[in-house]
Parts: structure tokens; sequence; C-alpha cells
């Protein structure tokens, strides 16, 4: 009874085996044209439940943070008013900008080449979404992906026909250079996953704080300088340590986002 | 049956599409429900531990996670393969002890399947990608479980009132 069950068994793992390998090994040759079917097909399903989602997400989160409210929108009118100051020192150095330009007869304001894309869903490995932007649009690896606020998202790390893998900046491949606003500290930022960043490799001299906040340097050529990565959290001093380090809470809300940019030449 | 093999290849497809697109925005710490191994996980631990038809889900749910992933392809299909064995041994071996279905047992195996399918990520990602995917997942595997483990217990507790394989079902 025993060997007739086995002997029932043993051909349907063989087939079951072999189904699995074959699976695997065409779906991994053809991986690229397969994948780029299946997201083609169902992108603007994928779009819609990315809307409704995020719709559906903001509603709820303003419910659980109603409490926090108050206290959010005293401290966005003290933001502001410290804004406005720093922004009226800012149209001072302007002026003073324009008219060394003008003086020194050269254009210094060189705009980025940018494509327009959406978001289609989130990877459930994390810290990889997808956009609906691929070779087809000129797309290529490495490429910076912002929103509209300057503020980086992460680099392309995989181009299909229509579509595109954009690694966040909290992917845990993800290095890059940076230095804050205003001290100019330089250091290194890595993803650490789950949506955490921290910066790193920071000289023990200078006096880091939270809040300071960390956009992008020209060293390394991975992303155009003075994009906004996010704002120092919390500060990590350690005696045993020959650099300091500090958590960072990125600028991107992949919530609240739909849209982004490809930079493609910079 | 090819009506059954039809509807579990677009139930999963579905299930992918709305688990990368909708409920990735209630994560919480970087971590939202995997809806697609919690059901395969359910189904797997219903089903009679004489039939084997549920390596077809593990085949498909498998197939669509690495379709609508940025890993190395068939890491999903190999780790749910796993899973199902895992499950069913465990099944077998809890069954012996008492015949029951109980969700002590549920959220003993569905526990040890999230840490196997973390396991196999990270070690999938380390060797091809050359990622630094940590192998348990340290925190985030914490995370993972108290997140999954509310809904896969209210789907056992679904499944075992309205069992929609009823013919799995002892």
């Amino acid at each position: 009874m025993i060997n007739n069950s086995q002997k029932r068994r043993t051909p349907r793992i063989i087939v079951i085996a072999i189904v699995v390998v074959l699976t695997i090994l065409l779906s991994s040759i053809f991986k690229s044209n397969v994948k780029n079917f299946f997201y083609l097909t169902s992108s603007s399903l994928q779009k819609s439940f990315w809307q409704i989602g995020g719709n559906t997400s903001d509603f709820l989160y303003s419910f659980l943070r109603v409490k926090d409210l108050k206290n959010d929108n005293e401290q966005l009118i003290l933001d502001n008013q410290k804004l406005l100051l720093q922004v009226s020192a800012l149209e001072d150095l302007e002026k003073e900008n324009q008219t060394l330009r003008e003086a020194l007869e050269i254009n210094l304001q060189k705009d980025f080449e940018m494509v327009f894309s959406q978001i289609i869903s989130k990877d459930i490995s994390e810290d990889f979404i997808l956009i609906d932007k691929g070779s087809e649009d000129n797309i290529l690896k490495d490429m910076p992906v912002i929103n509209q606020e300057m503020v980086l998202f992460g680099k392309i790390s995989e181009v299909y026909g229509s579509f595109s893998r954009v690694a966040l900046i909290t992917n845990e491949n993800c290095v890059f250079d940076a230095k804050t606003i205003g001290k100019e500290i330089y250091g290194i930022v890595k993803g650490k996953g789950n949506s955490n960043l921290y910066f790193d490799l920071i000289s023990r001299e200078v006096e880091l704080k939270e809040k300071d906040v960390l956009v992008t340097t020209a060293l390394g050529g991975k992303f155009p300088q003075n994009l906004l990565i996010g704002e120092v959290e919390k500060v990590i001093k350690e005696d045993t340590k020959p650099f300091q380090s500090a958590d960072i809470k990125p600028f991107f809300d992949l919530e609240k986002t739909d849209n982004l940019f490809i930079i493609t030449n910079f | 049956m090819q009506y059954k093999f039809l509807a579990i290849i677009l139930f999963f497809y579905f299930l992918t599409l709305f688990q990368n697109s909708f409920v990735s925005h209630f994560a919480i710490f970087g971590v939202f429900p995997n809806l697609v191994l919690i059901l395969f996980c359910l189904l797997s631990f219903f089903e009679n531990s004489h039939r084997y038809f549920n390596i077809f889900l593990a085949l498909t749910a498998g197939f669509f996670l690495d379709i609508f992933s940025n890993s190395f392809f068939g890491v999903s299909i190999f780790s749910f393969i796993i899973i199902y064995f895992f499950i069913k041994e465990t099944i077998h071996f809890l069954r012996d002890i008492s015949q029951e279905y109980s969700v002590i047992y549920f959220i003993l195996t569905f526990i040890f399947s999230i840490i196997l399918y973390g396991f196999f990520f990270g070690l999938f990602s380390r060797f091809l990608n050359h990622s630094s995917l940590s192998l348990f997942g340290g925190y985030a595997l914490v995370a993972k479980i108290a997140y999954n483990l509310p809904f896969a217990v209210a789907g056992f507790y679904l499944l075992k009132r309205y069992p929609i394989f009823k013919n799995e079902i002892r």
C-alpha cells in the first residue's frame, strides 16, 4: 500500500520539480520581457490601487493624528517665521548673485532635464518603487529620481521597456556623499533598509545638531548637488569611534507622493 | 478543475497587485503585511495532509511575488515550496499530538514561515545581488511578525468558520 502510494507520488514530484525549474529558468532568461509584460497589463490597475491606498492612508492617518495637529500647527507657525527670515536673507543673496552673473556674462542657471513619471507600486522587499517610465522614454540605470520640491527619492536600479524600478535612498545598498546646509558638514549617507537612513563618517570636531538639513553634494557624481535628503534626528557620538554619525529622517514620503521626476541630464 | 486553477492564478495576481500598490501605503517601520504569504500559509495549513494540490499555490504565489519584486527571479517560488513542505511536515507531526486545527499550531508554523521566507530572501540577495540584506532581519523581523500575525490569525478563524476549500479540510 505504501509502495503504491510512493510509486504514485514519485512521478508527480518529478513533474513538479521539472515545472519549477523550467518556470524559474525561462522566466529568468526572459526576465525583462516577462516583467515588462506584467507591468504593462497591470499598470492602470496598479495606479488606481496606489491612489486609493494613498487617499485611504491619508484619511486614517489624519484621524490618528488629531491630537498632534495643534502642536504641529504651532510648530509650523514658528518654522514659518524662521523661514521668512531666511527667505529675506536669501533674496538679498539672490540679488547679489544676479549682479555677479550679469557682471561675468555667463549663465549659471542650468536646469535639469527631467522626465515626469508616476509611482505604480512599492516592492514587498522594501525600499524599491516601480514607476511608469522605462527605456522607451530614454531612462537609464542610475538616473536620480526627485519630486517637484527637489527632494531626493533614489536612483533608477533596473530599467524595463515601459517601467523602471527605483532604489530608494533608504535601500541598504545606497551610499552617497552629503553635507548639511549652512554648516557645510560633510559625510556619507547610507541606507539602512525599512525606510531608515543614517549619516556617517562625520568628523568628531564639527558640531552636528538635530534638525540640521542634509543635501547632496556633487562629490562622487551620483547625484546633482543640493537635492534635499532629510534632517538629523539623533546624533550618535561615541568615544570609542573615530567618527560621529546620525540617524536621518528622510524628507520623502511615499504615502503622499504620486508623481516623480527622473533627472535625465545634470 | 481547470477553472479552479484559473481562479487561483487570477486571485493571486490581483492579491499581489493589491498588496504592492494598496497595502504598501500602510507600512509601519517600513513593514507591511504580506497578504500573499498569509493566504498561502493558511491554505497550506488547512490542506488535507494526503493532498499536495497547494504546491501549485506555491508556484503561482511565488511567481507573482517574484514578478512584482526586485529580488532574483525564483526566490519566492523556491521559498514558498520549502515553506509548503515545512508546513506539511509540521502539521503531520503536530496532528499526531492533537487532531485539532489549533490556532497555536498555526501561529507557530506561520512565525517559522515568515522567518524562513526572510532567511531565503536574505540568502539569495546576499549571494546573487551582492546585497547586505540581513539573513534574519533583526528588529524588522519582529515588526514583520507583529504586523502580519493579527491578519493571519483573523484569516485562520475566518477560514475555519467559512472554509472556502471545503474539500481541503477534513
